[in-house]
């Protein structure tokens, strides 16, 4: 019994950290239908400004993570406005682009880093401790801060006015324009914030697990299959299956073994596909009419 | 006439190899209704998108509220006070009936959008019951009248209605010809484009008759109506 | 076209647009020489640098080959990893338990990866573009998490070792210039097997990159070729991971990380579409490799701004950027003036014009009231999201029968035309071939079954010449017209002059009737046209008349939406109106153009008075409305 809460704790846990990591993805694509195949160097990017200002420079551990959302966002602003916005309707393309501009985040870290992974100390200590399940301090703020990002993203597109606009210029971006919106104002800005929850989340995540420069495969892996297990460009699915992905590999890894969690994840996705080509939650088909 | 809100001189617009518009001079005054009629392909929407800067002015003048307008972009007209209720309606298929309109005031701040929703809300009844419906899931009429509202949500100084009447049933076609009546009363000049004259013209004062995308008649709606129905145009 | 053409030219023209190529089999022929002449080159120099880099070289560029087999058919494929590795397991397996028989190896290599796609590309290839890539993406981790688990059979996470190398009689392929001469053999086979896959359907895959549903509509079936370029790729990615483990002598899921696919992606994207191209990226990328060998972060680097900048700023990669150089080159050098583009653009000559504008010497058909009834629609109807499109629209034909659909903008006639065709799927209703029930089907399915249609918009191969255009459709048709007849089209159409010009130079009217002329040289049982005559100036409207009485004449039932009341009334025997998706009126031109329904659908709700009027109001030419072609869309629902 204490090992069946253990591991469910366990994976609501690394469900939201992988909730959190999804998310900037998931809303790049759900706006700019975009795929970012650049988010997990993002992410890594994020990390290693965090672990500079703390361990390098030397100043507070907060101070990190917030230069690594700005540095994050800017250089998302940046690359959106400059190179994606031109490409933007051709989706090939994007994928192309997004690629490279992942090898160069994974090559700069290389460079200024080396290949050597990082000892990234920081971030919270200590444990919970409940009966017999222990829970990490950091943990606790990994799910705090999932959550917040979470609702502060659903209230940003829900009920603000610039979320509005930018739902609008994903149906209709002619028509958006002709409301006095202007898409090379507000993508960028939605890239940015995307980009930015990448480089929070490896701000905040890499002290747990690692930092080097090519770890963003991972969490890029994750998003995709957040993405494609909960449909689409649909939010609420992609946290749906973070969740479930965490859990999955939780329970599997206690009791099945370890290196079977992510065979059986990633075959389930295979056959869901067949089966239910929209995602779990998605209703925009996959499928070509 | 009041003072001239838009005037176009000489508008021409090109699509590839083929002239949508020819030299077109046309006038549209404060407060004003006009009516744009034509059969289909005769112009009516290029005219309409080219006011907007939705395509390009190949050739030609635009001059709207006292300012050069015709090589402005669209978000910038937009803020100028121009709203286009499209040919084919074109409403936010994904947002609810509210944020629609809501989308319509983006140029806004906030107060005044609120403020022009719950106006609109008043005045479209139809809307208010349903106003947390997907866009998309409406019927054609029901489009029309998000779509119009959209446009109004800015309350601009001329709205361009293209085509409202299309694939609408009679029923749908009354509710929107009174959502422009509307639109009238609140001094705002009208620029429609319509194949369906009778219900156009009925709004109008003055009219344009395009063929084959140049003008062949201006004049006020008695002589209009004239024309549309008996010489050369269904 | 005078009409007293020579009729030894009218061969040569036909003749012309059904030269087939005799370098279909050129290429691999090529390739299967130097194959041979690979076993008789004496032996390369023993030069280290040689020796790593050929091999390394040549994996690279068929792992990119099978990026670039794909990227044909407009499909962006992760999936070099996982079908290397299966290429390279099998020769793990095979080697070290069967034989390591060169010839076998190469061939369990190519024919295993191809097997093994035949059922993914079942699944995978109903995905649309990007998520076909992101499902390809994770079908390479998979492949590696299967290798991992199969610590049994496949080593699991340590790998396979002491593979023993390919052999062919008394020749071990395992070092110095015997294993860069078998690499080059294996390359020379992966690249045999691209060039034939790639030239034998290079019609269809061209077709499926350019305009895919045009070519459905002509009867090509998009998956089918798909799956072709699909399978045949995987077994080229198989030759790629041949020769690595058999260069490395061992296997281990490392080798097949699903991010070296991005390399693969690199190398196809920076050479560009031309067959050369995946040997020119794989080339630059083994040599950045090479310079930086102690500093991979900068070549990774260069790489991922190559990949930007050529997407930016030369799409048709490298190998397009020199074939552009040297166009311009040879332009420049060969011809000081101006170049031939011009003359293309130039509108049709008045002596076209006059000979065909002819209306008024054709009578319109006899409404066909007998016969077999070809295309029976009964209660056909569509709805998107709260709109109903077509509500409800029946209609019959008969052979060599022809309908008019008219009714104001948004009346759902494109849509009608859409569900019959098989671009889109009816919510509701039965539509009927010949006693056979198509209901739903796909276009390919509708074409192959005889119903024809074409576009409100230009819709051609705007790459290709009008001659390729020509190849193409009678390609994907099941039907074709005679030499004769493609002849007579030509004509009539003017496209006889203009043969070898890209189609997307045309003047807009020439494309236009060229998108008529490919649907009814499939020689339909059933025509659907939708608006031919937009956007056509007033002096080619005559060859409408022309084709739609041609295909009339022998036997094809054709429906016919238009806006020009002009035309529709000289040729069309019947028309059908509808307004807001549902049936209007139904008659001859004369009873349904001065029904009042009719009028108000038109022209809205009349007053009384103006009502009194209707009856008088309408003469023959009353209707007559040129059109000047606006980008207007039928469609009330975009998407």
């Amino acid at each position: 019994m204490g090992e069946f809460i253990q591991t469910t704790i366990g994976g609501l846990t690394l469900g939201a950290q992988y909730a959190l990591m999804a998310l900037g993805f998931s809303l790049a694509f759900g706006i700019l239908r975009v795929i970012n195949f650049a988010h997990g160097a993002f992410y890594v990017v994020g990390g290693y400004l965090a672990y500079w200002i703390t361990n390098e420079v030397g100043l507070p551990y907060v101070l990190g993570v917030i230069v690594a959302v700005l540095g994050t966002a800017a250089i998302g602003y940046v690359f959106e406005l400059f190179v994606i916005e031109r490409r933007i309707d051709d989706h090939l393309a994007t994928i192309v682009m997004t690629l490279g501009a992942s090898l160069i985040g994974g090559a700069a870290m290389l460079s200024l880093f080396g290949a050597q992974a990082a000892q990234f100390e920081g971030g919270l200590t200590g444990t919970f401790r409940f009966g017999g399940v222990f829970v990490p301090h950091a943990r606790v703020m990994i799910i705090a801060v999932a959550g917040l990002a979470i609702a502060a993203v659903y209230l940003l597109l829900y009920k603000t006015q610039v979320g509005n606009a930018l739902r609008a210029l994903t149906d209709d971006r002619e028509m958006a324009v002709a409301m006095g919106m202007r898409p090379k104002v507000l993508f960028p800005m939605a890239f940015a914030i995307a980009t930015g929850l990448a480089g929070l989340t490896g701000a905040l995540v890499t002290p747990q697990f690692s930092l080097a420069p090519f770890v963003g495969e991972h969490v890029l892996m994750i998003s995709f299959l957040a993405v494609i297990l909960g449909g689409l460009g649909s939010l609420p699915g992609a946290v749906i299956a973070s969740v479930l992905v965490g859990l999955v590999e939780a329970f599997v890894g206690t009791y099945v073994g370890g290196s079977w969690a992510p065979l059986i994840l990633f075959t389930g996705i295979l056959v869901l596909l067949v089966a239910r080509p929209s995602g779990l939650l998605g209703h925009r088909t996959i499928i070509d009419a | 006439m009041a003072e001239s809100l838009l005037t176009i001189e000489g508008l021409c617009v090109r699509y590839g190899g083929i002239e949508a518009v020819r030299s077109l001079d046309m006038e549209v005054a404060t407060g004003e209704t006009v009516v744009i009629v034509g059969a289909n392909g005769a112009g009516k929407s290029s005219v309409m998108n080219a006011v907007m800067g939705m395509v390009p002015t190949a050739e030609g003048r635009m001059t709207f509220d006292g300012r050069e307008v015709t090589s402005m972009s669209t978000a910038d007209r937009a803020k100028l006070g121009i709203r286009i209720s499209p040919e084919g309606r074109r409403v936010f298929a994904n947002l609810t009936i509210e944020e629609n309109i809501l989308a319509g005031g983006y140029t806004m701040g906030a107060k005044d959008r609120e403020a022009s929703v719950a106006w609109l809300f008043d005045t479209f009844p139809l809307l208010s019951k349903r106003r947390t419906a997907r866009a998309g899931t409406l019927s054609g009429g029901q489009q029309q009248l998000v779509a119009i509202a959209r446009a109004l949500t800015a309350r601009p100084k001329l709205l361009l209605l293209d085509e409202p009447f299309l694939g609408l049933s009679p029923v749908a076609i009354g509710d929107t010809s009174a959502a422009i009546s509307v639109v009238q009363a609140q001094g705002m000049a009208v620029l429609i484009s319509e194949q369906m004259a009778r219900p156009a013209l009925k709004l109008a004062s003055r009219g344009y008759v395009l063929r084959a995308g140049a003008l062949r008649r201006s004049g006020d709606v008695a002589e209009i109506r004239e024309l549309a129905l008996s010489e050369d145009y269904l | 076209m005078p009409k007293n053409l020579a009729p030894s030219t009218t061969s040569t023209t036909s003749s012309a647009v059904r030269r087939r190529s005799r370098h279909v089999l050129l290429l691999p022929g090529i390739t299967l020489l130097l194959v041979a002449l690979g076993f008789f080159v004496p032996k390369l120099t023993a030069d280290p640098f040689l020796i790593s880099f050929v091999p390394t070289v040549l994996i690279t560029m068929l792992a990119s080959m099978h990026v670039w087999l794909l990227l044909r058919v407009n499909l962006l494929s992760f999936a070099s990893p996982p079908f290397m590795a299966v290429g390279g397991y099998v020769l793990a397996l095979v080697a070290t338990n069967v034989t390591s028989n060169a010839i076998v190896l190469i061939v369990a290599c190519v024919v295993v990866p191809a097997m093994l796609a035949i059922p993914l590309g079942l699944v995978l290839l109903r995905l649309r573009g990007t998520y076909f890539a992101l499902v390809t993406f994770v079908l390479a981790q998979v492949v590696v998490l299967i290798v991992v688990i199969a610590e049994g059979p496949l080593g699991g996470s340590s790998g396979l070792s002491g593979i023993p190398p390919a052999t062919l009689g008394a020749t071990q392929f395992a070092a110095g210039g015997d294993l860069v001469r078998f690499s080059v053999i294996v390359a020379l086979v992966g690249m045999a097997l691209a060039a034939t896959v790639s030239i034998v359907w290079r019609r269809h895959f061209a077709a499926i990159e350019e305009n895919e549903p045009l070519a459905a509509s002509l009867g090509l079936q998009p998956w089918r070729y798909k799956t072709y370029a699909f399978v045949s790729a995987a077994g080229v990615a198989g030759l790629a991971g041949l020769i690595l483990i058999n260069q490395l002598g061992n296997a281990h899921p490392d080798s097949f990380g699903p991010l070296s696919a991005v390399n693969h992606v690199a190398a196809s994207v920076i050479g560009g579409p031309s067959f050369l191209g995946p040997a020119v990226g794989a080339l630059i990328l083994a040599w950045l490799v090479h310079v930086f060998a102690s500093q991979a972060q900068y070549s990774q680097l260069l790489l991922g701004a190559a990949l930007i900048l050529v997407t930016l700023f030369a799409k048709r990669g490298l190998t397009g950027l020199v074939v552009d150089a040297a166009k311009f080159l040879a332009r420049a050098v060969s011809r000081p003036g101006p170049p031939d583009t011009g003359a293309r653009a130039e509108p049709r000559s008045a002596e076209g014009d006059t000979t065909t504008q002819v209306p008024n010497t054709l009578t319109r058909r006899e409404s066909v009231t007998t016969g077999e009834v070809v295309l029976s629609v009964d209660a056909l109807a569509k709805r998107f999201g709260g709109v109903a499109a077509v509500d409800g629209v029946s209609l019959e034909l008969r052979k060599g029968d022809i309908l008019g659909v008219i009714g104001p903008n948004g009346a759902g006639k494109t849509t009608l035309i859409n569900m019959i065709s098989g671009a889109m799927v009816p919510s509701g209703g039965r539509v009927t071939l010949s006693g056979k029930a198509l209901t739903g089907s796909s276009p390919q399915t509708m074409s192959r079954h005889g119903i024809a249609r074409s576009y409100q918009q230009t819709s051609v191969f705007s790459g290709a010449t009008v001659r390729e255009n020509l190849r193409r459709a009678e390609a994907f048709s099941k039907r074709w017209v005679s030499d004769e007849e493609l002849d007579e089209l030509l004509r009539e159409t003017g496209l006889d002059a203009r043969l070898d010009d890209i189609a997307g130079d045309l003047p807009y009217g020439l494309q236009k009737l060229l998108g008529l002329l490919l649907p009814l040289a499939t020689r339909p049982a059933v025509l659907l046209l939708d608006e031919p005559a937009a956007g056509l100036e007033v002096s080619e409207r005559g060859r409408i008349d022309q084709l739609v009485e041609w295909a009339a004449e022998r036997g094809s039932a054709v429906l016919l939406v238009e806006h020009d009341m002009d035309l529709v009334r000289r040729i069309c025997p019947r028309l059908l109106v509808m307004d807001t998706g549902k049936e209007l009126a139904h008659g001859t031109p004369e009873v349904v153009l001065t029904n009042p329904d009719v009028i108000t659908a038109y022209l809205g709700v009349a007053d009384d008075e103006e009502l009194a009027d209707i009856a008088d109001l309408v003469e023959p030419s009353v209707l007559a409305e040129p059109e000047a072609g606006t980008h207007r869309e039928e469609e009330i629902h975009r998407g």
